[in-house]
């Protein structure tokens, strides 16, 4: 019969090791249950703070008037076994009794002793106990109490319903976790205050609870104003009325003031110390659902006037900077910041380089960092746009080899700058004009959409002259590198020019011009698809 | 450089730094004559060293000895590392010269005003053109590929600027009957002496009447711009 037993649980283990289904349906779970990041928790997470606060209210509005019947059914069948299901849901997914069960056999056949069913259920037991006796399990298994209305003193444990929305929002428990750093200050501040409010309520017994005070009958009177008035309360139901009474006090009303003080000093500085960490928090929490982010790694000169320019186009970015001054600047400046070092994988992946990242821009003063950002990000994602800022020549081609995409050498830049000045002072300036838009000439890109009126057609096709445009190149896509599509630039292509989706059109013109030519584009997209 | 006056202008590189010796890079694969000045006796044997014999230690505080190198009719290019030198640099050659065109780098928006202030002709914020091709690389990648193909990539496709001579084939023609694109080039826009000096391009849509003097700025490659300037200068009578 054992023997059975055991086959058939065995049997079962490796059936649900070779389920896809079941590990979908676990994961599901464990995912809505357990993963920040998975994007249904959110709407798991409101509707249970919403399952608790109707719950409270119900309780509440009981004490004194009868609710509905419908209502104290719908707290008592539905809320309890809302939360009964989610206990035994989340005692389900902590972890895989299949696999103890798969790890304890295969070991017994290894070393050809019989398989103990006693080991392996205590194993299991253990690992879902260490579940059990977790301080939100705890919570959770106490907040489903209070459904039995028969026993009145249940109803306190409503409070554990409350208590239990913490699990649902991120920044109480982040408020409890601060405090859990300060744990060792706060355990003395608390005993101390222990020992003294004990020391006081004896004292005040010793003086005034043999009938000199007619408010102190017992101990447990003299505790009560001890802690009322250690904690700076001082309700004034219990006054000291004997001289050596009040001395009592005097000193009880000093300590207590400076406890208080302490306390809130211990609050703060744990607060002060773990701003930089909070803050890191939340701009990652901000910009974890941006897409095409542009990192801008470091906050120099450059990346200054960067970011702002960035800003100005529209463009998503994120400043990256382990300066605490430069980190403050760019706050001020109102860009989201992240104090971390753009060296570390650890920060890139937190950003999700794979997926949310566009560009990767190492602008720091340190030519060798910003090879270092490079390589880190090169070799955390094959397909970012990596820009890279570099001084020396020799380092140009150390960042070409770690893999940059881009390299500005402001030296060069400008050296070019000034001798195409020399050169062709009024090329220069149109250049200038039309690379810093000052003036509303241009060059913009248009990429040609499939089914637009110029997909199949020929550049002779559309007049651009009369359209105030210049067509300047064509950039014709040849095999693409993951994200990244590669082009040859075909410069003053000739009339008979086929043009293709995919196409890029680089074209000069006025703003007007240039943006009814891209209208003209999307338009033409939706009245084929209308016709379609 | 079509324009030969313009090549034969001497530059004067002030400065063989960080910055002026990769500015000095850059100007000598487009120029022949410079000469660098420097402060420091060092940076100067640095020059030396690399092969430019016109190189002089100059102190500019005294007036005389700038004043010596001749600046007039030349082009004065302050690339020192120090700013603040760039700053007294440029005011001093401002008060000593009347026919120079003075270029100063900068290195930030508060340096480009003052330098402004003082008279620079040119000033070129360093990080500024650096940030904003950065911007360009991210926001139009495929016209900073076009413009890279231009600038930086010698594959003989550059914008050039061609004025205009005495009697040529275009004089009274109009913008409209000239095609440009048989010569295999895209004018992008005309400078013209009797509207002022200001810059017009092509795509505001004027019609515009071409006489001697306009500089036009074409874009194409350089055997078609050569055959250009060559057409443009056929029949022109000399004298």
């Amino acid at each position: 019969m054992k023997q059975l037993f055991i086959k058939y649980l065995v049997t079962v283990s490796y059936f649900l090791e070779g389920s896809t289904r079941y590990k979908r349906i676990k994961g599901f779970f464990n995912n809505l249950l357990n993963n920040d990041d998975y994007p249904y928790k959110k709407y798991f997470d409101l509707f249970m703070v919403f399952i608790i606060l109707s719950s409270v209210i119900i309780l509440v509005v009981d004490v004194r008037e009868h609710v509905a019947v419908w209502l104290e059914r719908y707290d008592f069948y539905v809320v309890t076994y809302i939360f009964i299901i989610e206990y035994l849901l989340r005692l389900w997914v902590h972890d895989d009794m299949h696999k103890v069960i798969i790890a304890q056999y295969e070991e017994s056949q290894f070393f050809e002793k019989p398989f103990s069913l006693k080991r392996a259920f205590g194993e299991i037991f253990e690992n879902k106990w260490a579940y059990v006796s977790s301080l939100p399990a705890i919570i959770d298994l106490v907040a489903i109490l209070p459904s039995y209305r028969e026993i009145r003193i249940l109803r306190v444990f409503v409070l554990f319903r409350a208590f239990k929305m913490l699990r649902y929002s991120k920044s109480l428990v982040q408020f409890f976790e601060i405090l859990r750093n300060k744990k060792i200050e706060l355990y003395a501040l608390f005993l101390l205050l222990s020992f003294f409010t004990l020391i006081a309520s004896m004292m005040i017994y010793v003086f005034e609870g043999a009938g000199q005070n007619p408010n102190i009958n017992s101990l447990f009177d003299a505790i009560y104003w001890a802690v009322v008035t250690v904690t700076t309360v001082g309700y004034g139901d219990i006054t000291p009325v004997t001289h050596e009474g009040r001395f009592v006090s005097m000193l009880v009303i000093i300590t207590g003031v400076g406890a208080m003080t302490f306390l809130t000093s211990i609050i703060v500085s744990a607060f002060g110390e773990k701003l930089p960490e909070i803050k890191r928090t939340r701009v990652l929490n901000q910009v974890a659902k941006t897409r095409d982010l542009n990192l801008v790694c470091g906050y120099g000169k450059i990346g200054q006037i960067l970011s702002a320019k960035l800003r100005e186009q529209g463009e998503k970015l994120l400043v990256i900077e382990n300066d605490p001054d430069k980190v403050t600047k760019a706050e001020l400046d109102g860009f989201q910041v992240l104090e971390a070092d753009a060296t570390k994988s650890e920060t890139l992946l937190k950003l999700k380089i794979d997926t949310n990242v566009k560009s990767v821009i190492a602008v720091t003063h340190d030519d060798i960092i910003n090879v270092f950002i490079t390589i880190n990000a090169r070799s955390l994602c094959k397909e970012v746009e990596i820009i890279a800022r570099c001084s020396e020549r020799s380092v140009a081609t150390k960042l070409k080899l770690a893999g940059a995409t881009h390299l500005i050498m402001p030296e060069e830049i400008a050296g070019l700058l000034g001798a195409v000045y020399i050169g062709q002072p009024v090329a220069f300036d149109a250049l200038q004009a039309i690379l810093t838009r000052k003036k509303s000439a241009r060059i913009d890109e248009v990429e040609v959409k499939i089914g637009s009126f110029l997909d199949g057609a020929k550049v002779a096709d559309f007049d651009f002259s009369s359209n105030r445009l210049v067509l300047l190149a064509i950039l014709k896509p040849i095999g693409r590198e993951g994200r990244r599509v590669n082009h040859y630039v075909l410069f003053n292509p000739p009339e008979e020019t086929d043009l293709h989706a995919g196409d890029i059109l680089v074209v000069m013109g006025y703003t007007v011009s240039i943006a009814d030519f891209k209208g003209r584009m999307e338009q033409s997209v939706r009245y084929q698809q209308r016709e379609a | 450089m079509f324009d030969i006056s313009k090549e034969k202008r001497e530059i004067i590189l002030f400065g063989y730094g960080k910055l002026g010796h990769r500015v000095y890079e850059m100007l000598s694969t487009y120029f022949s004559k410079i000469t660098v000045v420097e402060q420091s006796d060092t940076l100067i044997d640095d020059a030396k060293a690399h092969g430019i014999a016109r190189s002089f230690s100059v102190d500019y505080k005294h007036d005389q000895e700038l004043i010596d190198l001749g600046l007039e009719n030349k082009i004065l290019f302050c690339a020192m590392d120090e700013m603040a030198l760039n700053i007294f640099l440029v005011l001093s050659l401002k008060s000593m010269t009347r026919n120079s065109t003075i270029i100063s780098f900068s290195t930030s928006a508060e340096n480009t005003r003052k330098l402004k202030f003082i008279g620079a002709d040119k000033v070129i914020d360093i990080y500024e053109a650096s940030a904003n091709r950065i911007v360009d690389i991210i926001t139009r990648p495929a016209v900073t590929r076009v413009l890279d193909e231009i600038i930086f990539v010698d594959n003989g496709i550059s914008l050039e600027e061609i004025e205009i001579p005495p009697n040529s084939f275009l004089e009274d023609k109009h913008l409209s009957e000239v095609d440009f694109k048989a010569f295999g080039l895209i004018l992008v826009g005309i400078t013209d002496r009797e509207m002022g000096d200001d810059f017009i391009f092509v795509s505001r849509g004027i019609d515009h009447k071409f006489d001697e003097g306009d500089i036009l700025v074409l874009l194409g490659e350089s055997q078609d711009l050569d055959r250009f300037y060559k057409k443009l200068h056929e029949g022109v009578v000399h004298g």
